[in-house]
């Protein structure tokens, strides 16, 4: 045996004389081909595809790779899963992983909506390409199961609660919806088994059924039928994007620049400007005031908002789904040029506009409505989350008992709380001007109350037109000054 | 074109390299400040814990609260306190431990004011408690970062909060509201009857002012809802059970319920 079998034999096994036993050599066969030798020229040219599918690969493989390390430190329990998101942030580049897989997870995502709808655009849904279509939509449903799914493992107040109503919205489903509920959620309500099977459909059951699928869903694209090009691209015949170009070095060549490019701006962003979101533990036994839905289901959130029940709101995004999904059935014609389809242009755009309007709608539900003194206090000091107060940096927040409205202050005071005051005014005076409410007076009191922490309470005095005693809405919060300032910059007497 | 194309890929392999470089750089700065922002996040949450579940006993402000709860933030209890009970580990383990498991005797005879003697209680889930633990240990951080200004090293200026204005009818009218709603089921007043098992309260803004020496009117009614068995009045003392009431008031309806009290002479 020469060198060239010695590896060979090592890296495909014994050669298989007998017909039987063929089913690995065929897997193994259809991975190792699955790329073409050759490409159109067009297919690697920015404009033409805007790489989306490649993004959404790329992402995809950023997952896997940032998913495999993280699960070596992530304990799916609701005892420690928490804590050890937090622990991660002290590992050596712990943080930075856990934004990577967050932040391309989101980008996942958008790209693969975006390449859908580019797909859809171009009309390269059509003809030959209709299965391909239906890999992509199957693919796109898989890849938001996906997010979701990991939503849960931090076991943030967010998470929690948003999984918790997102599950429960199956429980609107005739017959089966309760069961389904309690499948996915390992009983009535989230807990380990809930946290488990979240893992365990993220780590295992859906990467399983997403990897084969992107497999076949490119098998489909690059070798089957070819990366369609925009039709005024592919009509012209003579151009040179219809040139072929082979697999190496030129297609190889240029992923591998997209990819360190895009790899580059990922690090940079999450490295700077981004952190992926931690909230408060989960806890079952408190209902935060506003329940947010993942981005990717804020629509969804605006549609259950205006839809009196829940089951008819289920039903339209099921035959919404149903109707993109079995698109290449019923728009049978093979024009591809937008201007030669004007209904699917309109109905296009105006899909797209109502998609942005629920996201719209699903936003604007988690904000506190009204000019209640609870609303405002919601507002500027809300229960669960962030809001005005925490806007400025500790060592903006004076000490002092600062009334709302009055100009005269024994301290100097910092310009940021000073705005912040003059904010709280405005929203008052608003909120009088609504209510018909008389004599609502504020007060903010900031006290040093150990080194390096703050209370902060915000008191408001409010005389209704029926009563004559005040009611008092106040509500507290604690801000550190931990790795902000010295722990000895406080104030001392000497 | 095939050497550019190669070239482009070094400079963004370089470029990538460089970054993580960059990065790798800063690592230790950003452990050491998100350890910090850690610690500093879990005060904070333990100060929220605290304020629900341990001021009622041990004061707003870890001053203790006379015979129910010993005070936390106090030199004694930094340097003296392991001593006493006999602890032989560190005070942060014993924070944590008795706030989780609780204290099943009393290391003072103290009195509780429902017949029992004051005990801690335990606060952790495992023990029959609410709190995770993630939580205990919150509450640890937040009463170990009194340590400094307990031992005097840290002196933290003191704000001058306003005296509440016990005469305004209004603050009285809102404390009248909180007494009927609280207080009346256990104590009557003379327009006001009911009452089953505390002393009347009538002409109580008159008595309250001399009833204990060097204690104002005003200090002898929070006295006398904080820590009820300071003064019991003659025949009530099997019977007071109003530990509860601080517990129940927040501090602007114990001002308010005071100014109701003292305008009732």
């Amino acid at each position: 045996m020469d060198n060239g079998d010695f590896f060979q034999s090592s890296w495909r096994g014994e050669p298989r004389l007998e017909a039987k036993n063929r089913i690995l050599p065929g897997i193994s066969s259809f991975f190792l081909h699955l790329r073409p030798r050759q490409y159109s020229a067009g297919s690697i040219h920015f404009c033409n595809t805007f790489y989306l599918g490649f993004f959404t690969t790329l992402f995809l493989a950023v997952e896997v790779l940032t998913g495999v390390l993280l699960m070596v430190y992530y304990t799916p329990t609701p005892a420690s899963a928490y804590q050890s998101i937090q622990n991660l942030a002290l590992v050596p580049f712990g943080q930075l992983l856990r934004d990577l897989h967050r932040l391309a997870g989101d980008l996942l995502v958008f790209s693969a909506f975006l390449h859908m709808l580019r797909v859809a655009v171009s009309g390269s849904y059509k003809g030959p390409r209709r299965s391909t279509w239906l890999t992509g939509c199957l693919l796109l449903f898989f890849i938001i199961a996906l997010a979701f799914s990991g939503y849960l493992l931090p076991w943030d107040q967010l998470s929690y609660w948003a999984v918790t109503v997102g599950t429960g919205l199956f429980g609107a489903l005739p017959g089966i919806g309760p069961w389904l509920v309690e499948i996915l959620r390992g009983g009535s309500e989230i807990g380990a088994d809930g946290l488990l099977r979240f893992y365990v459909l993220h780590v295992v059951l859906i990467p399983l059924v997403v990897l084969p699928l992107l497999a076949i869903h490119y098998y489909r694209v690059a070798r089957l039928h070819g990366i369609s090009l925009p039709i005024c691209t592919a009509a012209r015949r003579d151009n040179d994007d219809l040139r072929p170009v082979p697999l190496w070095p030129t297609v190889v060549m240029r992923e591998l620049q997209v990819t360190l490019a895009s790899l580059f701006m990922l690090i940079a962003v999450v490295a700077f400007a981004y952190d992926a979101p931690l909230g408060q533990p989960a806890n079952p036994l408190h209902t935060p005031t506003h329940i947010e839905a993942p981005w990717f289901f804020l629509w969804a959130q605006g549609l259950l908002g205006i839809c009196p029940a829940t089951l008819p709101a289920l039903a339209l995004i099921v035959t919404s789904g149903l109707l993109v999904f079995f698109l290449p059935w019923y728009d049978r014609t093979q024009r591809r040029s937008r201007g030669q389809r004007p209904l699917f242009a309109f109905t296009l755009i105006i899909s797209l506009g109502l998609l942005l309007l629920l996201t719209f709608l699903g936003t604007r539900q988690q904000q506190p409505v009204g000019h209640s003194p609870e609303t405002l206090l919601e507002v500027l000091v809300p229960q669960d989350g962030q809001g005005h107060l925490h806007g400025l940096a500790y060592d903006e927040l004076t000490p002092g008992v600062h009334t709302v409205g009055s100009t005269k202050t024994d301290r100097k005071i910092s310009s940021g709380l000073e705005r912040l005051l003059t904010l709280i005014d405005s929203r008052l005076r608003g909120a009088a001007d609504n209510q018909r409410l008389s004599d609502m007076s504020s007060v903010l009191i900031i006290e040093t109350i150990q080194p390096q922490v703050k209370r902060i309470t915000l008191r408001q005095s409010v005389h209704f037109d029926d009563s004559v005693a005040p009611r008092t809405f106040e509500r507290t919060i604690y801000r550190h000054g931990f790795g902000e300032t010295p722990l000895l910059s406080e104030a001392k007497n000497k | 074109m095939e050497g550019r194309e190669h070239r482009r890929l070094t400079f963004l392999g370089l470029a990538l390299c460089c970054l993580l470089f960059f990065v790798g750089q800063q690592e230790e700065r950003r452990v050491e400040a998100t350890i910090a922002m850690q610690a500093g996040e879990a005060v904070v949450t333990g100060a929220r814990l605290y304020s629900e579940n341990c001021r009622k006993c041990h004061g707003s402000r870890g001053e203790g609260l006379g015979q129910v709860g010993p005070a936390l933030a106090d030199k004694h209890f930094f340097t003296g306190r392991m001593a006493e009970v006999g602890w032989l580990l560190g005070i942060d383990e014993y924070i944590a431990a008795t706030t989780g498991a609780g204290r099943m005797m009393a290391t003072r005879p103290l009195y509780a004011g429902n017949g029992t003697t004051a005990v801690m209680p335990p606060w952790a889930l495992g023990h029959g408690g609410s709190l995770r633990a993630d939580e205990i240990a919150a509450i640890s951080g937040f009463v170990m970062n009194w340590r400094a200004t307990a031992l005097g090293t840290i002196t933290l200026p003191v704000i001058d909060l306003p005296p509440p204005d016990m005469g305004n009818p209004a603050t009285v009218k809102a404390g009248g509201e909180v007494f009927s709603k609280l207080c009346l089921s256990c104590h009557a007043l003379a327009d006001l009857p009911g009452g089953h098992g505390g002393p009347t309260l009538t002409g109580i803004g008159a008595i309250a002012s001399g009833r204990t020496p060097g204690l104002s009117a005003t200090e002898y009614i929070h006295q006398s809802v904080l820590i009820p068995e300071a003064f019991v009045v003659e025949g009530y003392g099997e019977k007071t059970d109003t530990q509860g009431c601080g517990a129940l008031l927040s501090e602007v309806q114990l001002e308010a319920v005071t100014a109701f009290l003292l305008h009732r002479n």
